[in-house]
C-alpha cells in the first residue's frame, strides 16, 4: 500500500473512533450536563476532527467541525445553555459525520443534499443563538492581545508524514496578525551526506492574537513527537502593530534565518522600555526578564496502547496456531523416544505455547464495552421516537471478545435491542395502568461461562405473548390447530424465517425477518440464542458464544483414511451400527430409541472408496432441533482443533468449513455441520415436491 | 515489468511438454506428501497438504491441462507459487512430473505467443522460447491460476458431468 493511501486508511479509522466517542460524550452530557470535563473533551476531540479533516483536504469533514465546534464554543464558555435541542442536532451531527467520512468528496448526490441541508441547520441555529446572546460574545472579543514566538519545525520524513504543515501556517495565519520567518539556518551545507527527506526546515512565527496558549497548541495537535513545537509568550499586547518591532521582524523575514524567542523579547522589552510612560508597563517587563515565558515543547499524550494492523495480529496468531501444532509433534515424538531429557525440553515447551498462545489470543480480544455506545445511542433514539421511557443499564461489559466476533453480532444485538424497545416495553400510560414504573428498563450484561461468553438483554416489558405466537404459528401453517406444543417450542417458533408477532409495522422491526437472522448470526460464529419470557414481566434473551473462532473442540472421526471433525457443540449422541445398507436412494433413515434419525453417509459426500468396515459408528448432531446421523467408520475421540481457513478457492464448498492439523501432521477436514444438514433440508424438501 | 533482458524463469514438464514460469512467483519446490482430498471440488483440484503447519491447496496441472492424469513417479513434484489476482497474493501447490532447472531467456528470444493451433488456452502463455530443439511455454500464472475461475469449477462439480465438457470447452478456448 502507498504511503498516501496507508495514512488516508489511518485517518478514516481515528475519525471513525473520534466520531465515536463525541457520540458516547453527548449521550453523557444528556444526562449530566454540567459535566465541564466531558464538554471539554468533546470540544477537543471536535477540534481534532477539523484538523485533521482539514489536513487531507476533506473541507467538507473540516467545514463542519467547525460549525459544530462553534456550538460547542459557546456552550464551553456558557454563552449557551446545553438542552434537548443541542443534544438531537449533535447526534444528527454524528451521524452526518459517518456518512461525510463514507463519502468525504460528497461524490455521492445524496451526502451532497444531506450535507447542505445539515450545514443550513447548523448555522441557522448557530446564528440564531449568537443574535441572542450578543452581550456575552462582546466580552469575550475582549480577550487580551499577546504576541507570541512559535518556534515549528516539522518532520515531514517521519513515517511518511503527509501532514501539511502549510495548513497549520494558515490556520495561525488566521488567529490574528502574523508574520512567518523561513528559518534556513539549520540546513546543513550540501555534501555526499546530504538528504533530501531529512531536509531541516522551520519557521519563526510572530503571532498578535487573541487566542490563548492552549489553543494555539492545538492548532499544533498533529505534530506531535518528532516534530520541535515550541511556543513563547514575547509580551502582553500586540507588538506587530508597533513600526520598531514589525520592521525588525520584516527584516528578519528577509535574511531567512528565522528569529529567535530571545530577540524578540529583547526588542520588545526595548519598546516598552523606549514607551515607558508609565510605571506599570515597566514593572511588567521587569517581570517579563525575572520569568522567562514558559516554553512549551508539544509531544503528544503518553499512550499505554498502540495501533497494530490486523493483518499482523493475524499472522502472529496463525504462527501461534502452527506452533501449538509443531508442539504437538514434538510432544508425541518425545513420548515415542522416551528419552527424559528430551521430555523435559517437550514439556518446557508446551507450557511456554500455551502461555504464548493465551497471549496472543488476547491481543485481539475487546471488551463489549466498545459497543455500549451504539447500543446506548439506538435505545435512546428509538425511545425518543416511541415516546416511551427507556432507561439502559449495562453489566459486565468489560468482557471481552474476539474483535471480529464483536463485529459480525453487532447487528445482530442492535436487532434485540430494536425488539426490546419496540414490541418489548410498554408506553408510560400502559406501565402505569400495570401497576409498573413508568420508565422500563433494559439490561444489557456479560458475563464468562467455561470456554464461553454469556450475553443477556432483557427488559421489564410485556413479555411474550404465547397465545398470539400461536395463532400466528397457526395462520402460517407453521403448526396444527390441534397440535400440542410446550411454551419452549412455541418461543422457538420466533426463530423460524419469517415469522413476526407485531400487529403494525414500523420502520423498526416487524418486517418478519428478525429472530431467524439473529440466530443464524450465533449460529455462524458457533454459538447459540435462547429466549426467556414470562408473561407481563419481560422478555430475556440469552445469546452465548466461542471466546475465539479459530480453537474449535470437536469429536475426530475416519472414514477411510480420512479423518473429519465434528464440532461437539452439535454432538447429541453416538451409537454403533452394525452391516448398514442403505435401501434405497431415497430411504435412508434408521431407527434408534424409537426416534427415526436420518443418515448422511459421509463416505459419499466425500467420495471416498475404501471399503465400510463392518462395524460404522453414528454419531447423532442436532443442529435446529434436525437430528441426524452422519455414517463414519471410527471415532477416535475429543480433539481441540487449531482452525486452519482452506483459502479462497474453496469458498464454495459446502460440507467442509475448515481444516485442522493433527499431531502427526496430517489434515483433518472440519465439517460444517449446519450447511450439511440444511443441504439435506432442503434436498428432501424438493424431493417431496 | 523488469528493465533487465534477461528472465529467470523455472521450467518444469508435463508429459513431453515444457513449461516455464517466472522465478519471482515461485516460493519453493516441495516433494508430494499426502494429500487430503477436499468434497465438492473439481477434479483437477487434488485437495490440501500440509506444508508446516499451514494448509495449502495443490492443483493437478495435468488434469488442469486437459491431460492424461497419470501415477506420481520419484520425479514428481509440488510447485508451490504465489498467485496474484485482484490486488491479492494467494499460494498454491501445483504438481507437475518434474521440475528442471531455472533458466534465463532473452527477452529478445521470447516469440510472441501463437494465435492458433495451440490445443491450450491463450490467454494461459505469455511467450514462446525455443530452447535446444523444444519449444518452452511461458505460463501465465495468474490467469492459469486464477482463483474466480477455480471457485467457479469447484461450483460446477456439484452439478457433475457437466463439468468435463466445460473444462474442456475451457480449455480449447
Amino acid at each position: 500500500m502507498n504511503p498516501l493511501k496507508n495514512q488516508l486508511q489511518n485517518f478514516l479509522e481515528e475519525a471513525l473512533e473520534i466520531v465515536e466517542v463525541i457520540e458516547k460524550e453527548i449521550l453523557q452530557l444528556e444526562v449530566n450536563s454540567n459535566n465541564e470535563s466531558v464538554l471539554h473533551s468533546l470540544f477537543r476531540n471536535m477540534h481534532t476532527l477539523k484538523g485533521s479533516g482539514g489536513m487531507f483536504g476533506f473541507t467538507s469533514i473540516s467545514e463542519y467541525a467547525h460549525m459544530f465546534e462553534n456550538i460547542y464554543d459557546s456552550l464551553r464558555n456558557k454563552q449557551l445553555e446545553l438542552d434537548e435541542s443541542i443534544i438531537a442536532v449533535s447526534l444528527e451531527s454524528v451521524d452526518h459525520f459517518r456518512a461525510l467520512l463514507k463519502d468525504p468528496q460528497l461524490k455521492n448526490k445524496k451526502t451532497q443534499t444531506k450535507h447542505d441541508g445539515m450545514k443550513s441547520k447548523l448555522s441557522s441555529w448557530v446564528e440564531l443563538r449568537e443574535t441572542s446572546i450578543k452581550p456575552t460574545i462582546q466580552q469575550v472579543e475582549t480577550k487580551p492581545v499577546h504576541t507570541w514566538h512559535i518556534h515549528f519545525k516539522p518532520v515531514l520524513s517521519q513515517s511518511g508524514m503527509d501532514l501539511d504543515p502549510i495548513s497549520v501556517l494558515e490556520e495561525l495565519k488566521s488567529l490574528g496578525t502574523c508574520v512567518i520567518v523561513p528559518n534556513s539556518a539549520l540546513v546543513e551545507p550540501y555534501n555526499e551526506f546530504f538528504q533530501y527527506e531529512k531536509l531541516d526546515i522551520a519557521w519563526d512565527i510572530i503571532l498578535s492574537t487573541r487566542a490563548t496558549m492552549d489553543e494555539l497548541q492545538s492548532v499544533f495537535l498533529f505534530f506531535g513527537e518528532e516534530s520541535l513545537i515550541e511556543i513563547n509568550a514575547v509580551g502582553d499586547g500586540d507588538y506587530l502593530a508597533d513600526v520598531y518591532f514589525s520592521k525588525f521582524v520584516q527584516s528578519k523575514a528577509e535574511l531567512l534565518m528565522g528569529v529567535s524567542a530571545y530577540e524578540l523579547m529583547e526588542m520588545a522589552n526595548s519598546i516598552q522600555l523606549k514607551k515607558a510612560t508609565s510605571r506599570a508597563a515597566k514593572t511588567e517587563t521587569e517581570r517579563n526578564r525575572e520569568a522567562p515565558a514558559k516554553t512549551i515543547v508539544s509531544k503528544s499524550d503518553a499512550s499505554n496502547s498502540i495501533r497494530v494492523e490486523t493483518q499482523k495480529v493475524d499472522l502472529l496468531l496463525s504462527l501461534v496456531s502452527e506452533l501449538v501444532t509443531a508442539q504437538a509433534r514434538l510432544s508425541l515424538y518425545s513420548e515415542v523416544l522416551d528419552n527424559p531429557e528430551i521430555v523435559e525440553v517437550a514439556e518446557d515447551i508446551e507450557k511456554i505455547t500455551r502461555r504464548l498462545r493465551e497471549n496472543a489470543f488476547s491481543i485481539s480480544m475487546v471488551p463489549i464495552s466498545t459497543m455500549e455506545t451504539r447500543y446506548k445511542r439506538l435505545i435512546r433514539d428509538l425511545a425518543t421516537k416511541e415516546e416511551k421511557l427507556i432507561s439502559f443499564r449495562t453489566e459486565g461489559l468489560d468482557t471481552e471478545i474476539d474483535k471480529s466476533l464483536i463485529e459480525q453480532i453487532s447487528p445482530a444485538l442492535l436487532h434485540v435491542f430494536r425488539n426490546s424497545v419496540d414490541h418489548g416495553i410498554e408506553t408510560p400510560e400502559k406501565r402505569k395502568e400495570q401497576g409498573k414504573p413508568e420508565s422500563g428498563e433494559i439490561v444489557f450484561r456479560a458475563y464468562y461461562s467455561g470456554s464461553h461468553v454469556v450475553m443477556e438483554i432483557s427488559d421489564d416489558g410485556n413479555g411474550l405473548n404465547l397465545e398470539k405466537i400461536k395463532a400466528k404459528a397457526i395462520k402460517k401453517g407453521l403448526i396444527k390447530t390441534e397440535q400440542k406444543v410446550s411454551e419452549a417450542e412455541l418461543m422457538d417458533l420466533l426463530f423460524h424465517p419469517g415469522f413476526s408477532t407485531a400487529d403494525k409495522v414500523t420502520d423498526v422491526s416487524g418486517r418478519g425477518v428478525g429472530m431467524d437472522v439473529v440466530r443464524t448470526t450465533f449460529n455462524k460464529i458457533r454459538g447459540e440464542v435462547f429466549i426467556e419470557s414470562k408473561k407481563g414481566f419481560g422478555t430475556k434473551i440469552i445469546m452465548h458464544l466461542p471466546l475465539t473462532l479459530s480453537i474449535l473442540d470437536g469429536l475426530l472421526v475416519s472414514v477411510g483414511s480420512q479423518k473429519f471433525i465434528i464440532p461437539l457443540q452439535f454432538l447429541d449422541k453416538c451409537f454403533e451400527v452394525t452391516n448398514f445398507k442403505k435401501k434405497d436412494a431415497n430411504d435412508d433413515i434408521i431407527v434408534i430409541e424409537n426416534e427415526q434419525i436420518p443418515v448422511i453417509d459421509l463416505r459419499e459426500i466425500a467420495s471416498i472408496d475404501e471399503e465400510r468396515p463392518v462395524i460404522s459408528s453414528l454419531p447423532i448432531v442436532m443442529y435446529n432441533n434436525t437430528k441426524v446421523g452422519f455414517l463414519v467408520d471410527k471415532i477416535i475421540g475429543e480433539h481441540q482443533a487449531v482452525i486452519k481457513s482452506l483459502g479462497k478457492i474453496f469458498q464454495s464448498v459446502k460440507a467442509v468449513s475448515g481444516a485442522s492439523i493433527l499431531g502427526d501432521g496430517e489434515i483433518a477436514l472440519i465439517l460444517d455441520v449446519n450447511k450439511i444438514i440444511s443441504d439435506y433440508t432442503a434436498n428432501q424438501q424438493t424431493m417431496e415436491v | 515489468m523488469s528493465t533487465s533482458s534477461f528472465n529467470a524463469y523455472l521450467t518444469f514438464k508435463l508429459d513431453r511438454e515444457i513449461f516455464a514460469i517466472p522465478v519471482e512467483q515461485v516460493i519453493e519446490i516441495i516433494e508430494v506428501s499426502q494429500i487430503t482430498k477436499i468434497p465438492q471440488t473439481s477434479d483437477f483440484v487434488l485437495g490440501i497438504t500440509n506444508l508446516r503447519g499451514n494448509v495449502l491447496p495443490v492443483i493437478d496441472t495435468r488434469v488442469k491441462f486437459g491431460m492424461e492424469q497419470v501415477p506420481q513417479t520419484i520425479d514428481s513434484c509440488i510447485i508451490v507459487i504465489a498467485v496474484h489476482n485482484q490486488n491479492e497474493e494467494s499460494h498454491l501447490g501445483i504438481l507437475v512430473d518434474s521440475v528442471m532447472e531455472v533458466s534465463e531467456f532473452e527477452a529478445k528470444h521470447i516469440k510472441a505467443k501463437p494465435t492458433i493451433g495451440r490445443k491450450f488456452n491463450n490467454e494461459y502463455i505469455t511467450g514462446i522460447v525455443q530452447s535446444e530443439e523444444q519449444f518452452v511455454l511461458l505460463l501465465n500464472v495468474n490467469k492459469v491460476f486464477d482463483n474466480e475461475e477455480i471457485i467457479q469449477m469447484n461450483e460446477l462439480s456439484d452439478n457433475e458431468g457437466e463439468v468435463n465438457e466445460l473444462t474442456e470447452e475451457l480449455i480449447e478456448k
